[in-house]
């Protein structure tokens, strides 16, 4: 990691711990404020193969996160509203800048439901140039809708996403672009809440949008496709200190080309859709 | 020299008979690949061609289709596949200027594909060089054993050294001085007529001989912009009453097959974008 990494790096992070006092000092009361602060690490089990030209399996390395999620009570909806923000960032040796994701939004919660409507967006960073691919940003509408009571809660997540543009490589003064169609994610899943201990298990399919690839001579098109992943978590929240663990695995559907999979999948941080098995250790401090 | 293209022009539309032009449109796209080096070779100012037992040196190069500001993806995304034009037909339209912008392959009398020796280890490359029409896209990095690196499965070239239509007809090859000449003219008047249905993925050049001494000729970068490689066509100017299309569109992609519109609704799309 250079010297840029460490100054991104540590500003973050004095930023994400700034950030947690200052929120609870905004909200009057703590039952109307709701916040915590994670930090996850990844380690890929399995990696897809066989790989882009010139890319190597750390490439793909899912980008260990820091982040935090703040939900401020509103006087909307006759008291049961609220403001949600999310932010993360993601560092991995082989990004330049880190990942940088937001979620912003309103709605409603209260002892039975909460229903989150609001916009997301993330940026992969500036990326060496053998994973040029994945260097885009996007942004969309994101939907949370989750029981709030029982033990067993189910809840779903639904997005709609734009994505950038990005350059893959210039030769001959011609630039070899790829682009992307809008890509969908629907997440169902379910919670277990018990006194002690967490649990969690979630079926992600995305349907990832149509993807050109194109310089002034040539021209290759990559058809929409869905991805499975699947995700199982638990964990264990001991006085506002919870730890997690998670294993998810990442199942394209046209499993038989991989390349043309990773070209046409820009998810490499909160969302990692770039190592084929990966398991996730996750702290999160709660305000 | 656009002033006197516009007399004959002029003198063409006041019915003072046939005229012949001559029109010049660069290559803008080639490489080498070497079945002994697999790196990228297509921003050289060269271009290499040789043969012998151990290893093999064959050239690249396409003819230029879309405009320079095309927006190659965003199309390609619009029409889920790939369209693109040829250009020169564009030029010949522009040229002519006839009534209802006609062309027919009548119009062509002589086209050439001409590329200069930058130098050689042969002392005559006569009879020694062939031209073949690729059949599979293409990308600046493509090497002996694939054409491009955006699938696992559909980016080798099934044959390595270049997938090539074994029933085209090696065009006619001369030497004149330090420039080589492929006479395409019955391929540029096919493409004409294929009104819309044609594809080009370029053309492969090798040695027809089983050893070739070290050659490079001069690529599309090379620094003299008129010995770079050319297509060189002579057209007469003569109008026709009959319309017909003077544009015809090439489909790139990893399926040549794939049509996704009738040819009728292609001639109406490429009305639209005229």
């Amino acid at each position: 990691m250079n010297q840029v990494h460490f100054i991104s790096l540590k500003i973050l992070i004095f930023f994400i711990i700034l950030c947690g006092p200052v929120a609870t000092t905004f909200a009057s009361g703590k039952d109307d404020f709701d916040g915590f602060f994670y930090t996850t690490y990844s380690y890929a089990l399995e990696h897809f193969s066989p790989l882009p030209e010139d890319v190597q399996e750390s490439h793909l390395h899912p980008p260990s996160e820091i982040g935090f999620q703040i939900r401020f009570k509103t006087g909307a909806f006759g008291g049961a509203g609220l403001t949600a923000l999310d932010f993360h960032a993601g560092v991995s040796r082989f990004s330049w800048n880190p990942t940088y994701g937001l979620m912003a939004g309103g709605g409603f919660k209260n002892d039975r439901v909460s229903l989150i409507v609001g916009v997301e967006g993330e940026s992969n960073g500036r990326l060496e140039p053998q994973v040029s691919f994945l260097a885009c940003w996007w942004w969309g509408l994101n939907v949370k809708f989750a029981l709030e009571r029982s033990l067993l809660r189910p809840f779903f997540d639904f997005k709609w996403l734009l994505i950038s543009n990005s350059e893959l490589a210039s030769a001959e003064g011609f630039s070899t672009e790829i682009a992307h169609d809008p890509t969908f994610v629907l997440k169902p899943g379910i919670r277990l809440v018990l006194p002690l201990l967490r649990g969690e298990a979630t079926l992600g399919i995305y349907s990832l949008g149509p993807t050109a690839i194109g310089s002034k001579e040539f021209g290759y098109f990559i058809s929409r496709q869905n991805v499975l992943r699947p995700e199982i978590a638990a964990g264990i929240d001991l006085m506002g200190f919870e730890f997690w663990i998670r294993a998810a695995a990442v199942y394209p559907i046209r499993s038989e080309d991989p390349v043309e999979f990773l070209y046409q999948n820009p998810f490499f941080t909160h969302d990692n859709l770039t190592a084929k098995r990966s398991l996730t250790g996750e702290f999160r401090w709660h305000f | 020299m656009a002033f006197l293209r516009t007399l004959i022009l002029m003198a063409l539309i006041t019915g003072c008979g046939p005229q012949t032009i001559s029109q010049t449109q660069l290559v803008e796209t080639d490489t080498y690949i070497s079945s002994s080096d697999s790196s990228a070779h297509a921003d050289l100012n060269y271009l290499k061609i040789s043969k012998s037992a151990s290893s093999e040196e064959r050239i690249l190069m396409k003819l230029p289709t879309v405009s320079t500001d095309s927006d190659v993806v965003g199309e390609m995304l619009k029409e889920s596949g790939v369209w693109v034009f040829f250009m020169p037909l564009i030029v010949i339209s522009e040229l002519l200027e006839c009534h209802n912008q006609i062309v027919r392959a009548e119009n062509i009398s002589k086209s050439e594909l001409v590329i200069d020796v930058l130098d050689t280890l042969e002392a005559d490359l006569t009879g020694k060089l062939q031209l073949d029409l690729l059949t599979r896209p293409w990308w600046q990095r493509a090497s002996w054993n694939r054409a491009h690196y955006f699938s696992a499965t559909k980016g080798a070239w099934a044959t390595p050294g270049g997938d090539v239509d074994v029933t085209w007809l090696h065009p006619t090859f001369t030497v004149s001085g330090s420039s080589l000449h492929f006479d395409i003219t019955n391929y540029i008047k096919e493409l004409i007529n294929l009104d819309g249905k044609g594809i080009h993925y370029g053309f492969l050049i090798q040695s027809s001989i089983a050893t070739l001494a070290s050659t490079r000729l001069k690529s599309s970068q090379y620094e003299n912009t008129s010995t770079r490689p050319r297509l060189i066509t002579n057209f007469t100017g003569t109008c026709y009453g009959a319309p017909a299309t003077f544009r015809s569109t090439f489909i790139l992609g990893s399926d040549p097959t794939r049509v996704s519109q009738p040819p009728e609704k292609i001639q109406e799309k490429i009305q639209e974008k005229i």
